[in-house]
């Protein structure tokens, strides 16, 4: 199994560390032999969102003061700060960016990282922020085509060795030249995050990478074991596809990984939290239901400022849970 | 005087694109003394029929990028956008990118901003309705980026020709205060009306004759009762390979007596990055 670390740039997932803390997480990840680092995509957060079934427990009144570093111009930070982990979005938010922006932003990214970018591309949620962002109005409701066809642009964009055109129904470009191109044949690969069949669809046809969402080993399980069957009765090979499974929130409301050292504990033992020896058989249960990459924020439990437990944790996951996976 | 670099990042066919040399030369930039670099926008290039045959092949690094790289890299420089082409970009996320880069660079970031493009490439943009009214759509972009800026206890909200929207955040703001200094493209009178009204900078076309256009701000400046006095001004000072050191400082001088405050070297096209950064050391030592 493969690990990775979430920099910390959307601030809701607690203490803000400031962009500097994303920074040197992304580089304590790198020196400590993690695999990749993730990072969360918002351009703006509405002050108040409606409801949703996915995300319930968000909607009214969000804590819209809390700091978004722009993930694709924090990659290029990342990118000349670290030498060897693989700079991915967990997810970006694919119908925010206009695909030539996109494709322009994350070549430069592959460039500056000598080629170590790869694209995670989700749908995205939150109406309220494609009305902001004064997309059409038909985006939101129909935000998996429009995802479908921006991803489609940017491997255009791309990978076509002359002028690039591309002629869709909500994009349109003719001879146009996209150059550089990104460092990495044919293009840096690409993750799909979701737990829908369409997702597992789009991953099937055009991902390189599967990011699966669920809360509980049974929910992945059931979900990977569709997901293969996805792959199978669409002709591709499952191990092709990198399952991976970015552990940051969880319904129960744990986030990412928790280290209790101390012994105490507050009710029931979440997933991945507790001793270095119950994480580690925590994991090998995400092992057996498919997952290949593990991509968490772990925090050692305690008293200090967010920033230093964090630093604490990834010290500790490097130190305790990766020798156990090696 | 001060001295900026126009990063060549821009490559074509006597250049091939270098990504992490553009870095390093950013540092030698700084170890030489140097105020600040910059670096050009070109989001698409579209065919434009005769004569443009092989201009799509060019490769230009996003400048946006590029400079957060470099940011994370130095530590006193300036990191300059030559002419980041406002109506090109949605101003929610240009203004969100450009806060992130700021803060990255720790509030160093000097924010060169432009009208300009083609038609091909607005097209290529999908905002080919922006073509035309691209210096109102540039001044828009500017006043919503500057409400995303501005510090608040509220959400921020903003109504405009071209956009509308209410009730967000915007976090993190720039570091620097009230925002990053904003440098104008010297456009025509759509650009100096900005300058006058918001401009922190001019930068000046390298084809202009810097003392006329000089005036040219001065008088917009003036008509609209700003003080020039506390304006930058920018322009590109081309060099080729061996060119002596002295000789650059001696046409910098002349820009001086032109009103121009910084200098924006600029290395030829067939100039190899090498002897940028060998260019850098000379001019360092001449001005002692």
């Amino acid at each position: 199994m493969k690990f990775g670390i979430s920099v910390s740039n959307v601030g809701n997932l607690g203490q803000s560390v400031g962009v500097q803390g994303c920074i040197e997480i992304g580089e304590a990840a790198d020196a400590l032999g993690f695999h990749s680092v993730w990072m969360g995509d918002h351009v703006v957060l509405p002050a108040q969102i409606g409801y949703d079934e996915a995300h319930s427990d968000r909607r009214g009144a969000t804590r819209w003061q809390y700091p978004v570093y722009e993930p694709v111009t924090l990659l290029s930070a990342l990118a000349v700060r670290t030498k060897h982990v693989i700079l991915n979005q967990g997810v970006l938010i694919i119908p925010l960016r206009h695909p030539v922006v996109l494709a322009k932003m994350l070549a430069a990214v592959d460039h500056l990282s000598n080629g170590r970018l790869a694209l995670g591309a989700g749908l995205g949620w939150m109406e309220e922020e494609f009305t902001a962002l004064n997309l059409p109005p038909e985006y939101f409701p129909r935000r998996g085509a429009v995802t479908n066809e921006y991803l489609r642009a940017v491997k255009e964009l791309w990978t076509s060795s002359g002028p690039s055109s591309f002629h869709g129904e909500f994009v349109n470009f003719e001879n146009v030249g996209a150059y550089p191109k990104p460092l990495q044949k044919p293009h840096p690969p690409i993750v799909i995050g979701g737990h829908s069949r369409a997702a597992m669809r789009r991953a099937v046809r055009i991902g390189q990478g599967f990011d699966c969402t669920g809360d509980t080993i049974e929910e992945l399980t059931e979900r990977i074991a569709e997901f293969r069957r996805i792959c199978l009765a669409e002709g591709r090979d499952p191990e092709e596809i990198e399952i991976s499974k970015n552990w940051l929130l969880s319904s129960s409301g744990a986030h990412g990984m928790r280290f209790q050292l101390n012994g105490r504990r507050d009710g029931e033992r979440h997933l991945c939290s507790g001793t270095p020896d119950e994480i580690v058989s925590d994991l090998r249960q995400f092992a057996k239901a498919g997952v290949r990459h593990f991509m968490t924020l772990p925090r050692v439990e305690g008293r200090e400022p967010a920033f230093e437990r964090i630093m604490r944790g990834i010290q500790l996951m490097a130190d305790e849970i990766l020798p156990a996976f090696a | 005087m001060r001295f900026g670099l126009l990063l060549p990042n821009a490559a074509g066919p006597a250049r091939a694109l270098d990504a992490s040399a553009l870095v390093s030369l950013a540092e030698a930039a700084e170890r030489y003394g140097l105020d600040s670099v910059w670096a050009s926008d070109r989001l698409a290039t579209p065919l434009r029929g005769e004569g443009w045959a092989n201009a799509w092949r060019e490769e230009v690094l996003e400048p946006v990028s590029l400079l957060t790289g470099i940011a994370a890299r130095t530590e006193r420089i300036g990191v300059g956008t030559l002419d980041c082409v406002l109506p090109l970009r949605n101003p929610l996320f240009l203004a969100k990118a450009v806060s992130t880069l700021d803060c990255i660079a720790q509030g160093r970031l000097l924010f060169g901003v432009s009208q300009e493009a083609t038609a091909g490439e607005f097209a290529a943009l999908g905002v080919e309705d922006y073509y035309e009214p691209r210096a109102e759509v540039a001044d828009e972009w500017l006043a919503i980026c500057r409400e995303l800026w501005r510090e608040s206890d509220d959400p921020s909200t903003f109504e405009g020709r071209f956009m509308s929207f209410g009730y967000i955040g915007a976090y993190p703001k720039p570091i620097r205060k009230p925002h990053p200094p904003i440098y104008v493209r010297d456009e025509g009178p759509a650009a100096l009306a900005r300058l006058a009204a918001l401009g922190d900078g001019l930068i000046l076309d390298a084809a202009s004759d810097p003392a006329k256009a000089v005036a040219a701000a001065r008088e917009a400046c003036e008509a609209a009762a700003r003080d020039f006095a506390a304006i930058g001004v920018c322009a590109p000072l081309p060099f080729a390979a061996g060119q002596p050191a002295a000789a650059i400082l001696e046409t910098a001088s002349a820009l001086g007596d032109a009103g121009v405050t910084h200098c924006l070297l600029a290395p030829g096209p067939a100039l190899p990055v090498r002897e940028v950064e060998g260019l850098l050391y000379a001019l360092s030592a001449a001005r002692g």
